[in-house]
């Protein structure tokens, strides 16, 4: 079967520095992949580079057979793929409705359906769709950002720390969702800080250190490894 | 009643007065010689001691927290008129456009008044070309003045080199100034903030120094003079150039100065009109909202798969569009341009008037730039004082209104909302 995502030996950085050494991973169809590591591992950096906004310097990245290291996030962006980047980045001085639209800027024609569907998911979206989105509770601007990606009906969607700065009953809310998405059909790769939760949730998972992947295999067997149990579980 | 920590406070103040005043006019140059003359920097220091003693007497009985108070409450009484204007902005512009055409026609208008109109109205266009680019894409533009004077500049050159006509040279310099606003685009793509704001301040004075030593083509600083507009071939001048029609001679009217300033302020007005128009189908169409979304999260938006490239250049290029117009309009009416018209202070006008006026508003836009122009014209006395009170009007109003005079309300969907 042939992966979704494939990302074989991939470098990239900013100027000298380099935050990604060599990185191979991939992702199958219907999986949710989970992406755990320390501060400053190169996990945004990772998948700021799968969206082209971090051009990757060497390496490839194929999804869906076609090859996007080099290319534009415009040109990316609209190939079934989407993000909800590390913290929410709504766009505050616009409505929740606006926000959502803008989600699926790329796409021609009727976005109704798809405005119904992420709202039958979150209802307070629709509730306050003439709200003004900064005006939003930190968990409601979370749900407002990964509405805001499930807009463009992504095949795969890209999330960055969905659990960051939020209440531990809102993050449970959270990864919830994560897990409703995923049954719904849409590939998931989950970066997260909250490594118990998110091997938990996922299929698989990389454990990312310091650009590059360090382990990697079952999620539930990451979660007996000795290794990650010490590193990233509080032993 | 403190007095003597009032007093204290007094000396303080006298001595830093002392300092300053002893050597600023307590020395008299009278040829070669040095006068001093004390008593003329004691009287100074006296007022100052008197007032500063007054001043701490007032804050001490709370006299000034009253008056501060008084203000604060005439301010949130007027609050709701503000609140129904912005409520019905568009039948406020209704309103205010039925004003505007029948003003030259009511009794008591003059040359002066329209003139003054008509720059009002120039600086209306301009403030919503820069609207776009600050308002809505929040590019931080220093050097609009730039496209203001390529429209200017544009206009007289075709019309001295081409020989082009008012109507021909309308829609070719607002091609070359929107020509300039993408060339000005493409090197600041990746800019943000303070550097963006430095290359386009920039980028505004290489155009008035351009303009001033290619005296060759431009005139330098004597200027160039400008050929009055037509209408239909209709010439609102004196004496008619070879062959030409008067428009008094058309309709059998006496001829009148004042007929050629109604044309051109009623020409301003209607392409007011029309730029108003457009900026609001702007604002409401996916380009004005991949602006604003621009504006408020770059990242975000290249994670959503916008184009920031053509986003950008777009903002940028339409902005200059509106300055080009808004130039050749400022040509027409003046019939004589320089360079000392397009300096950085121009640029810092147009940019007040937006940010006063609210960001992204349109009335707030409207109202700002008639408070600009109009009110130093009914003050024109007080000349000397006018920045000062240019620049409190300014504190005061960031203070109270953040978001400039006329907050932009966001339009609120029915539930469910429109597609696309």
């Amino acid at each position: 079967m042939q992966a979704l995502l494939k990302i074989k030996n991939l470098h990239a950085g900013y100027g000298p520095i380099k935050a990604l050494r060599g990185i191979n991973l991939d992702v199958q169809s219907g999986e949710i992949v989970a992406l755990i590591g320390s501060n400053g591992a190169g996990k945004t950096t990772l998948l700021m580079a799968i969206c082209g906004i971090v051009p990757p310097q060497e390496g490839s990245i194929l999804y869906d057979g076609q090859e996007f290291a080099g290319r534009k996030p415009y040109h990316i962006m609209n190939q079934g793929i989407a993000q909800v980047p590390e913290g929410r980045r709504i766009f505050p001085r616009m409505t929740v409705l606006e926000n959502l639209q803008m989600g699926a800027s790329h796409k021609d024609g009727n976005i109704q359906n798809d405005l119904e569907r992420v709202h039958a998911m979150f209802p307070v979206l629709a509730e306050r769709a003439g709200q003004i989105g900064g005006t939003l509770s930190g968990g409601e601007q979370q749900m407002l950002a990964i509405g805001r990606a499930l807009m463009s009906r992504p095949r795969l969607l890209l999330m960055d720390e969905p659990s960051l700065g939020l209440a531990p009953l809102i993050v449970k809310q959270i990864f919830d969702f994560v897990r409703e998405i995923n049954k719904a059909g849409t590939t998931i790769l989950l970066v997260e800080q909250n490594a118990y939760a998110a091997l938990k949730l996922a299929h698989r998972a990389f454990v990312l250190s310091t650009g590059e992947i360090a382990i990697s295999g079952e999620a539930k067997s990451l979660l007996q490894n000795p290794e990650v149990r010490r590193a990233y579980l509080g032993g | 009643m403190n007095i003597p920590a009032a007093l204290k406070d007094s000396a303080v103040a006298s001595l830093i007065a002392l300092a300053l005043f002893v050597p600023m006019i307590g020395l008299v140059l009278k040829g070669q010689s040095l006068n001093i003359q004390l008593l003329r920097a004691l009287f100074v220091v006296a007022a100052v001691f008197a007032g500063r003693m007054l001043i701490s007497m007032l804050l001490q009985s709370g006299l000034l927290g009253r008056l501060v108070e008084v203000i604060r409450k005439v301010l949130v009484y007027l609050s709701p008129v503000v609140g129904l204007v912005e409520r019905r902005s568009f039948r406020f512009i209704g309103l205010l456009l039925v004003v505007l055409v029948a003003v030259p026609f009511l009794p008591g208008s003059s040359n002066y008044l329209i003139q003054i109109l008509s720059l009002t109205l120039v600086y209306v266009i301009l403030a919503t070309g820069l609207n776009i680019v600050v308002g809505l894409a929040g590019l931080l533009d220093l050097g609009f003045v730039a496209f203001f004077a390529t429209g200017a500049y544009g206009y007289a050159m075709l019309a001295q080199y081409a020989g082009l006509s008012f109507w021909a040279a309308i829609p070719l310099t607002a091609g070359i100034a929107a020509a300039m606003g993408c060339l000005l685009g493409l090197p600041v793509l990746r800019m943000h903030g303070d550097y963006l704001a430095i290359v386009t301040l920039g980028f505004g004075e290489i155009i008035r120094i351009l303009l001033v030593n290619m005296i060759d083509i431009t005139g330098g600083p004597n200027g160039i003079s400008v050929p009055r507009p037509t209408l239909f071939g209709l010439g609102f001048t004196r004496r008619l150039e070879e062959g030409q029609l008067g428009f008094h001679e058309f309709f059998g009217l006496p001829y009148s100065a004042s007929h050629r300033y109604i044309f051109i302020y009623l020409l301003i007005l209607a392409f007011t009109v029309a730029a108003i128009w457009i900026f609001k189908r702007l604002r409401e169409m996916p380009i004005g909202r991949a602006w604003e979304a621009l504006r408020e999260d770059e990242i975000a938006c290249k994670a959503l798969g916008i184009n920031h490239t053509t986003t950008k250049l777009s903002a940028f290029t339409l902005g200059a569009t509106f300055g080009g117009v808004g130039g050749v309009f400022f040509a027409a009416m003046e019939g004589f341009i320089n360079p000392s018209s397009f300096t950085f202070v121009e640029s810092a006008i147009i940019l007040s008037i937006v940010v006063l006026g609210g960001m992204g508003s349109i009335v707030g836009v409207i109202l700002a730039a008639m408070g600009i122009t109009l009110l130093p014209e009914l003050f024109r006395e007080f000349e000397n004082y006018r920045m000062l009170v240019f620049g409190l009007a300014m504190v005061f109003i960031m203070i109270w209104r953040p978001g400039g005079l006329l907050k932009v309300r966001r339009k609120t969907f029915a539930r469910g909302g429109h597609g696309g």
